[in-house]
């Protein structure tokens, strides 16, 4: 799966680049609060507040093209609705991962937006 | 055409928003389904169609769909839902409770469109409101609105006639002394642009038309003040299916 889907976000934007990087910025603003609620659900052990955050994660990431991102927030809702909370740590810190790659496969758009 | 956006994702948010926006809908957004009510109850917008998430803090998307559909005022506005992708059961729930149409995260901007168009046909239509007296005007709206039916209102004939051109009308409700054009020369102007419009007209007390003269110049209904409420209505809901 690639970490950054170019035509997953024109898909969602019908084929606006300038709002295609909008959304991604506005998506990266986001990660940090989201994965320190992720973050704070696991030192809790709030497996609901768990899933609610994952779903969040997994909705915004789907729309900007963040694959791999989607793919561990979907993995991480179940393990929230499951309640298997030991699993929890692990996807976060491949999450942590993940949103580095995918800042690194979207960097070059920035400041190419008016084409 | 107003939308109402209900979305805590500040991603999806913003996407939903810009699509509609360009394609010259008017967009409103809120973040939960609590103040979704409380935006749609002031009825300061009449908005025409609600895109709501589901999963939300605070009143989600299943909640805000069977408060609308139980609410008089609400009831006529098609509501979509946000569902997940292969989310089988919240699509089942969401039709079940009322929903028009769902669409899936990833958003896909034409397939989200495409639903609001296709939701775009179930909006009913607006009653056209014209009394050159604001008084009487805001009563006849508020009793209609009351109803949950959209209302548009002109102070002349000449405003009435340029509010029919540009807006989804089902039914037009006019006083018939007004100065300039009256209501019986509207109700000819109206029935010569679309014979099938339905208008009915209110007059007043000891008024020198009778009824008699109304329906004979073509109008669909006739109501002499002073009125009853429910009797505004029981004129005006036959044209709504």
């Amino acid at each position: 799966m690639e970490a950054f889907d170019y035509n997953k976000v024109l898909a969602a934007t019908d084929g606006d680049k300038e709002l295609a990087v909008e959304i991604i910025g506005i998506f990266q603003d986001q990660v940090p609060v989201i994965l320190t609620e992720i973050d704070r659900a696991i030192q809790a052990g709030d497996a609901r507040q768990l899933q609610q955050a994952a779903h969040t994660l997994k909705g915004a990431s789907g729309n900007v093209g963040a694959m791999v991102i989607y793919g561990l927030a979907l993995s991480l809702e179940t393990v929230g609705k499951n309640n298997e909370m030991q699993k929890a740590a692990e996807l976060l810190e491949k999450i942590s991962e993940a949103v580095k790659t995918f800042e690194q496969a979207t960097v070059h758009l920035k400041g190419a937006s008016v084409e | 055409m107003k939308v109402l956006v209900v979305e805590d994702d500040q991603v999806s948010q913003k996407l939903t928003v810009k699509v509609l926006e360009k394609n010259n809908y008017e967009v409103f957004t809120v973040e939960t389904g609590k103040d979704a009510v409380k935006f749609l109850e002031t009825g300061e917008e009449q908005i025409d169609i609600v895109i709501s998430d589901i999963m939300m803090p605070v009143m989600d998307g299943f909640n805000l769909l069977s408060y609308m559909k139980a609410d008089i005022r609400l009831r006529r506005i098609p509501v979509i839902l946000c569902t997940a992708l292969n989310d089988i059961n919240s699509v089942k729930r969401a039709l079940t409770l009322g929903a028009v149409d769902y669409v899936t995260k990833p958003i896909d901007a034409n397939t989200l469109l495409a639903k609001v168009r296709n939701a775009e046909k179930r909006v009913p239509g607006a009653v056209l409101v014209v009394d050159d007296e604001d008084l009487l005007r805001g009563l006849l709206s508020k009793i209609i609105m009351r109803d949950g039916l959209k209302v548009l209102q002109a102070s002349s004939g000449k405003e009435a006639l340029e509010l029919l051109d540009k807006n989804n009308i089902t039914v037009v409700l006019s006083d018939i002394v007004m100065p300039e054009m009256n209501g019986l020369e509207l109700l000819v102007e109206v029935k010569e642009k679309n014979p099938t419009m339905p208008v009915v007209l209110v007059t007043g007390h000891g008024s020198e038309y009778s009824k008699d003269d109304i329906l004979a110049a073509g109008a669909d209904g006739f109501i002499s003040k002073p009125f009853k409420n429910a009797e505004i209505i029981s004129r005006i809901r036959p044209y709504f299916k």
